[in-house]
């Protein structure tokens, strides 16, 4: 029985694994290349099992040598000699026993050229196979096609795997010359605009982000804030700013200039949510209100302007927000006015803000919380629910829920879950 | 007597089931465990934090109202626990006493507090919300104590500030601000005056007491001569500065200690002598580009005489330093440093689980974690233990020494793969997850069922486990527990590898591992050691 196997590595040496899961083979003598396909020639072997095959590697090792055979029994320590096993070439599909197995991954071990002499030698005749198969008589035809349909499930794979080799091939052939090119850059020893010019010029999505990662290390080493504002304009002019490199921002570091970009602005917080800034584009690029730094939290908001959306990002944590709140709806702060419910007093996201502070004061004062009612007339529940409140805690959170239904009207569970969703950036946890 | 884990669950679930207990996912330590009396279990895993269901502010005002009604025996056998509470709860109990006018409780519960919530009592009688939470309920006027007896609370501060070491004050500068504004604080005497100016003024009057007199000069130096100003007051000084406040000055100054500057070196000198021994760990990926084997030997002298001087260093927070450092750092430190805080890590362990032994590990033969087998090579070298590795046929028992385990420690992954190769054999190359329970339960059901055994079997469910674990009175599960009564999970992480996703579908895999829990373990044996002291008294 001939069986193919794709070799593997552990611990530094070649192994195969002749069942998923089972314990893996290495090899005596020559070693096989890791990844590659072998060919395995097991006379006489009747079942594919893991059991049966180690058994007949066990009988070949006992029939070579016995006595060290006997020594070697335990299947873990068996090794595969090397007259079993060879470099499979891609006609072994055709006669192997488990050929189906291992079709998807011949473009790994199979080159463009390979894969299309294989398509033009087997492609015709199993064209012509089909047709006559097609033209049987109605009795015979089911059997003459079921004949050419064992051949036809390993010979259209094989030659729809030209395919993506093919697709393989164009991505490593595009980043081998663009690996040229920018070897060339970097001898000509040219600048950082030049740098960047090249990188938006680049073919391969992969050399580009690498030639952005060695940009982002020149600059740290080379630039100063100014110069490092430059590079990254002429990157967004470029359309560079469509490639997320992560390690393009982790080089930059602290060296990311965020500069406050936005003065004399009124900026509405009110929809704004406490996040914990992230060094990327999107931060680099949006509106900036006081000193917004990687890693702090800070009030992060979209405004539609001219159809499009901005991004607005105000230094502070979302205690910004309660204070805009207490002093009457907006302060002015970094030259800029910030509001809170400047378009919409009655917003939910300004409601939300009463929450946080109805049910802390509800477990804390629960008088003072049932003064928040103000106007509102407590109902009969409210006045209850207080007067127990002072001796029992449980009765706490239920003039919370009533206080929050009856000032702010929204459910009590979903209002604290939504008010909480607002502030992740800033938890208390010991 | 002894309450055991199966007692301390049954407590637990019937207080659950009476609404006097909190569920796990509302306990800041989510221990399904009760001594029986519901203030003790708060006091010792109720966290004042925002939990899945309940906010901080409903912690607090139950946690307060369960101090409040606490009777004397159980404010004093708290107090005798002191060190077992939340620190959260330390606050409580302290405020409470001093609501009652208990100062010699306040007292003793205070000074099981770290220095910094010391210093705030004065700011949580007065304005507890300032202590309590964070973000804008800081500003909350509300008070627990109506009565904050204003001239009691100024003389017990003026104690604190007298016991308060130099250090505490210039690390806690701004707390003792806010409390002395609050208490409207008149300092008297030469080291009080000195202390005010420190907080309020300029520093000028202080004189002579250090580190703070060291830390001003240090400051003032590198205002005028920058880094060589600096080192001349560090080498004159008598007192040795905190690491945090050296690391600010340079900060301040825009000096970063890794930059390619040999002239840095006197300071990096300094620093390395005055990081404490859990700074030094934390650093070390910070510090690896000019750590030396000199500095490691300087380091590694203080980190393992800290265990010696009775400084508890957490097995966590010195393994992920050490797995969080560069390769070339861990190298370095791996002898000197890691291997000899192990050992006490080890014997510390091995003392909370007391005889009949061994200790039993087990684990797969094909899923190695390290930490667990960290965990159990550091307990093996401190008390009787025994490895047992489940295979695909039958169980090996091991028998590996720390210093093997540690060895490895450094190891890449074809290194790590060659040592199992050839300690387990061929065993180690599979990845199949099927494992002989059966086996396991013979070998389990050999060893004394009072014996402590350590499970760690990631993705195993099988009855026949169970079955094996019902008799054992000590089961820790680094994963999720199988349900026998006296298993407890330790803790475990789910770890997302790939999703995909869409509209209306979505495909996850997930891994879960006991990485938190290897690291928690010594944790949890101290709380299941605080449970069964009080349980004792709650019984």
């Amino acid at each position: 029985m001939k069986l193919l196997f794709p070799t593997t590595t552990f611990a530094r040496k070649a192994m195969v694994q002749f069942h998923y899961g089972k314990p893996g083979l290495f090899f005596l003598g020559e070693q096989p290349r890791v990844p590659a396909l072998l060919a395995f020639d097991f006379p006489g072997l009747r079942s594919q099992a893991y059991e049966a095959i180690t058994k007949w590697i066990l009988a070949h090792h006992q029939a070579a040598a016995p006595k060290k055979a006997k020594a070697k029994a335990h299947e873990e320590e068996m090794a595969v000699p090397r007259e079993m096993w060879r470099p499979a070439v891609i006609e072994d599909y055709l006669d192997a026993a488990n050929a189906t197995t291992y079709l998807h991954y011949a473009t790994t071990y199979f080159t463009l050229e390979e894969l299309v002499t294989f398509a033009e030698t087997h492609a015709p005749p199993l064209d012509r196979d089909v047709r006559a198969a097609m033209s049987a008589l109605r009795e015979t035809r089911p059997k003459a096609l079921a004949k050419v349909l064992q051949r036809a499930q390993i010979v259209v794979p094989l030659v729809s795997a030209a395919h993506r080799r093919c697709v393989t091939d164009l991505e490593e052939l595009k980043n081998a010359l663009d690996r040229e090119a920018v070897a060339k850059l970097k001898k000509a020893k040219t600048t950082v605009t030049a740098w960047i010019s090249a990188c938006a010029e680049l073919r391969s999505v992969t050399v580009k982000d690498e030639l952005m990662i060695d940009i982002a290390k020149r600059l740290v080493v080379e630039a100063d804030e100014k110069a490092i504002v430059k590079a990254l304009d002429q990157m967004i002019e470029k359309k560079l700013n469509t490639r997320h490199v992560a390690a393009f921002f982790t080089i930059l570091g602290d060296k990311l200039p965020l500069p406050p970009n936005v003065t004399g602005e009124t900026i509405d917080l009110t929809h704004a949510k406490e996040v914990t800034v992230g060094a990327s584009w999107q931060t680099y690029q949006a509106e900036r209100v006081g000193p917004v730094k990687i890693g702090r939290s800070a009030l992060y908001t979209l405004v539609k302007r001219g159809g499009a959306h901005v991004i607005q990002y105000v230094r502070g944590e979302r205690k910004l927000k309660h204070r805009i709140k207490k002093r009457g709806g907006s302060i002015q702060r970094w030259g800029n006015t910030l509001a809170i419910g400047a378009k919409d007093p009655s917003s939910v996201h300004v409601a939300l803000l009463r929450v946080d502070e109805i049910d802390s004061l509800a477990q804390l004062a629960p008088a003072r919380a049932v003064a928040l009612l103000g106007e509102i007339a407590p109902t009969p529940k409210i006045t209850e629910a207080l007067a127990h409140a002072e001796t029992d805690p449980r009765w706490r959170r239920v003039l919370s829920d009533l206080l929050i239904e009856r000032i702010v009207g929204i459910d009590a569970d979903v209002a604290r879950r939504l008010a909480r969703a607002e502030a992740s950036a800033n938890r208390r946890s010991r | 007597m002894t309450v055991g884990i199966r007692e301390l669950k049954r407590r637990y679930r019937e207080n659950l089931a009476l609404g006097r207990a909190l569920p796990t996912h509302d306990l800041g330590v989510p221990l399904p465990l009760s001594t029986g009396n519901p203030l003790f279990d708060a006091a010792l895993t109720e966290k004042l934090a925002a939990t899945a269901t309940m906010t901080e502010p409903e912690h607090v005002a139950r946690a307060w109202h369960m101090v409040g009604r606490a009777s004397a025996e159980e404010r004093r056998a708290l107090a005798d626990n002191a060190q077992a509470m939340l620190n959260d709860w330390k606050l409580l109990v302290a405020v409470r006493a001093w609501q009652l006018d208990d100062g010699e409780m306040v007292r003793r519960v205070l000074r099981a507090l770290p220095w910094g919530w010391r210093l705030a009592f004065p700011t949580t009688i007065v304005k507890p919300g300032a202590t309590m939470f964070t973000g804008w309920r800081t500003s909350m006027q509300f008070r627990l104590v109506e009565d904050p007896r204003w001239d009691a609370l100024k003389t017990l501060f003026r104690e604190l500030l007298a016991h308060a070491p130099g250090t505490a004050i210039l690390k806690y500068r701004s707390t003792i601000k806010q409390s002395m504004a609050l208490l409207r604080y008149r300092p008297e005497g030469e080291r009080e005056i000195a202390i005010h100016d420190l907080c309020f003024g300029d520093g000028s009057k202080v004189k002579g007491l250090e580190p703070i007199d060291t830390y001003l000069k240090a400051r003032d130096a590198m205002r005028s001569g920058g880094v060589k100003a600096l080192v001349k007051v560090l080498d004159e000084s008598p007192a040795e500065l905190p690491v945090t406040s050296i690391m600010g000055l340079c900060g301040s100054a825009g000096i970063k200690l890794k930059a390619s500057d040999a002239s840095l070196d006197p300071l990096r000198d300094h620093v390395i002598r005055c990081a404490t021994a859990v700074e030094s760990l934390l650093r070390l990926k910070e510090w690896d580009s000019w750590l030396t084997e000199e500095r490691v030997a300087t380091l590694s002298a203080k980190v393992t005489s800290a265990a010696d001087r009775g400084i508890d260093l957490p097995f966590a927070k010195v393994v992920k330093a050490f797995l969080g450092a560069p390769e070339k750092t861990r190298k370095l430190v791996l002898r000197p440093l890691l291997e000899p805080m192990m050992r006490q890590f080890g014997s510390r362990v091995a003392a909370q689980l007391p005889p009949p032994g061994p200790i039993t590990f087990v684990m797969p033969s094909n899923v190695i974690h390290l930490m667990s087998f960290l965990l159990y090579a550091v307990l093996a070298s401190a008390a009787p233990s025994k490895l047992v590795l489940v295979r695909g046929k039958g169980t090996t028992e091991l028998d590996l020494g720390l210093d093997e385990v540690i060895g490895h420690l450094t190891d890449d992954r074809e290194d790590l793969e060659s040592w199992l190769l050839a300690r387990l054999g061929g065993v180690s190359t599979v990845n199949q997850h099927v494992y002989d329970m059966r086996a396991l339960r013979k070998a389990l059901d050999s060893i004394d069922p009072a014996a402590p055994t350590v499970l760690d079997l990631p993705f195993v469910d099988d009855m026949d486990i169970l079955q094996s674990l019902l008799p054992r009175e000590r089961v820790f599960n680094l994963n999720t527990a199988y349900g026998a009564p006296g298993e407890i999970c330790v803790s475990y992480d789910y770890y997302l590898k790939f999703a995909l996703l869409d509209e209306g579908w979505s495909f996850r895999s997930w891994s879960r591992y006991s990485d938190g829990a290897a690291s928690r373990f010594a944790e949890l044996l101290e709380k299941v050691a605080s449970f069964e002291r009080l349980a004792v008294g709650a019984a």
